[in-house]
């Protein structure tokens, strides 16, 4: 009896200081399933920076990322009206900036780009070019859209090119024509973020690492006589007739000539060798 | 029997959306009219170094875009004032080329063109054909002090873009071609395709 006494009594007040039990106890918990909540939120951004920086190290190859200049566009002969090409420049620039991709960007002519070891140039020549009207767009609909087709080429210093593509930048419905320019420019963004940029050793010329000249492929062409080419701005042809053993015919396909004197065209050969018996 | 013809029960309904529709067109009319009003009265050639009102689209370094403000010439810059706020400056020597071009433009913004699009019968069409504006836009391409291009792009008045590109030649701007004083006309409604 006694004991059952006692083990009531224990009982009850075990029962009337349960409140005063848990209380504190309770907020422990709280507070444990708080450190919990922040050690597992914590851990994710852990994972997640991790995974983002391995795989901006995967993308360029655990080298450097490197450093663009944007060059000013090339108008071409299709008629673009002179605020477009600074708006293709300007949203360029905006646009390239915000992929983050590059260490940094440097406008046409900033001398500050000079001492960047890994620099590449962005070439932007317009192909084609129908300009549209905003009026027609909103009374037609399906009429009057502005179109946009470039074509960029990522080059080196030395003129070779890393990186060739052709890029669409429309405006169909809502938006001025200078919004195409705009969507042009974040098309380009994505291409050049999608597109994998070579290290540096991939760029070093073919007579340096001792292989034979392959054709239908990039090389820079120095403008001489003995290569004509029409400078007709991104539509040149010509053909290369070289006079050995083998002869290489070849043709001369999408060479961009800068402007300014006495720099290299660059340009792409397409052609076949022949053996020519002595 | 009486098998009288009993008045459609949409009659009130369309009637109600009729008139609806006749309200919204007439509104969008009317903000129209005022819009395209108010810019005719603005649109009168500015006093040669005085301040005009334009926006600023892209590329002037330290505004922001589409930004409304004055643009005038003082101590030998280019200064681009946003209204009540900080002025961005170029200097006129650093301009290396204007150009001045027409551009056809939809008034209203986002607002007319929402309710364009909510106009019932295809209002907001009609609408459009009249809600639209002449613009000047002037690029002025320039170079910063690390000889950095810039393009940048400004709205104006229809003729206020060559009035303001000459008192910048006057100031000591360079173009490349005296003989491109002329606007180049970038006529919107060109039916050729440039491939």
């Amino acid at each position: 009896m006694k004991t059952n006494r006692e083990t009531s009594l224990a009982a009850t007040k075990t029962t009337f200081s349960l409140p005063a039990f848990h209380r504190p106890n309770r907020q422990r918990g709280a507070l444990a399933v708080l450190a919990l909540l922040l050690g597992v939120l914590q851990f994710q951004l852990f994972v997640s920076t991790a995974l983002a920086e391995s795989s901006t190290v995967r993308k360029s190859g655990g080298a450097q990322p490197w450093s663009v200049q944007v060059d000013r566009v090339d108008p071409g002969d299709v008629g673009l009206e002179l605020s477009f090409g600074a708006a293709i420049y300007e949203n360029l620039l905006e646009e390239l900036a915000k992929t983050g991709q590059f260490k940094q960007l440097f406008r046409n002519g900033d001398r500050n780009a000079n001492d960047d070891p890994r620099l590449l140039i962005l070439k932007t020549t317009v192909e084609k070019y129908t300009p549209g009207s905003e009026t027609r767009r909103a009374v037609t609909t399906v009429n009057g859209a502005t179109k946009l087709n470039v074509r960029i080429q990522l080059v080196t210093r030395e003129g070779r090119v890393v990186l060739e593509n052709v890029v669409d930048g429309n405006v169909r419905f809502i938006g001025d024509n200078l919004r195409a320019t705009h969507n042009l420019a974040h098309n380009v963004a994505v291409t050049l973020k999608r597109s994998t940029l070579p290290e540096q050793a991939d760029l070093v010329p073919e007579q340096e690492s001792g292989k034979m000249p392959k054709w239908n492929q990039v090389r820079t062409v120095v403008r001489s006589p003995a290569i004509p080419i029409d400078l007709n701005q991104g539509k040149e042809t010509g053909t290369l007739q070289r006079r050995s053993q083998r002869e290489v015919k070849a043709e001369l396909r999408n060479v961009y000539c800068p402007l300014a004197g006495g720099v290299p065209c660059v340009g792409r050969f397409f052609g076949t060798e022949e053996w020519q018996p002595d | 029997m009486n098998r009288n013809p009993k008045p459609s029960r949409q009659t009130p309904v369309t009637s109600l959306q009729v008139r609806n529709g006749s309200a919204c067109l007439t509104l969008l009319l009317a903000l129209c009219a005022g819009s395209i009003g108010q810019t005719q009265s603005e649109a009168q050639s500015p006093v040669p170094g005085s301040a005009i009102h334009v926006t600023h689209v892209l590329g002037f370094e330290g505004a922001r875009h589409n930004a409304t403000g004055d643009l005038k010439i003082q101590d030998g810059a280019v200064q681009f004032q946003r209204d009540g706020s900080s002025t961005a400056q170029v200097n006129i020597s650093s301009i290396q080329d204007i150009f001045v071009e027409d551009e056809d433009k939809q008034v209203g913004g986002t607002a007319m063109t929402l309710g364009k699009t909510a106009t019932p019968f295809g209002g907001g069409r009609v609408v459009s054909l009249f809600a639209h504006k002449k613009y000047d836009v002037l690029t002025v391409e320039y170079f910063d002090n690390s000889g950095g291009f810039h393009g940048a792009i400004f709205q104006l008045d229809k003729g206020q873009g060559q009035t303001f590109k000459k008192d910048l030649v006057a100031n000591g701007a360079h173009i490349s071609s005296p003989d491109d004083q002329a606007t180049t006309q970038s006529t919107p409604e060109v039916k050729h395709e440039n491939k």
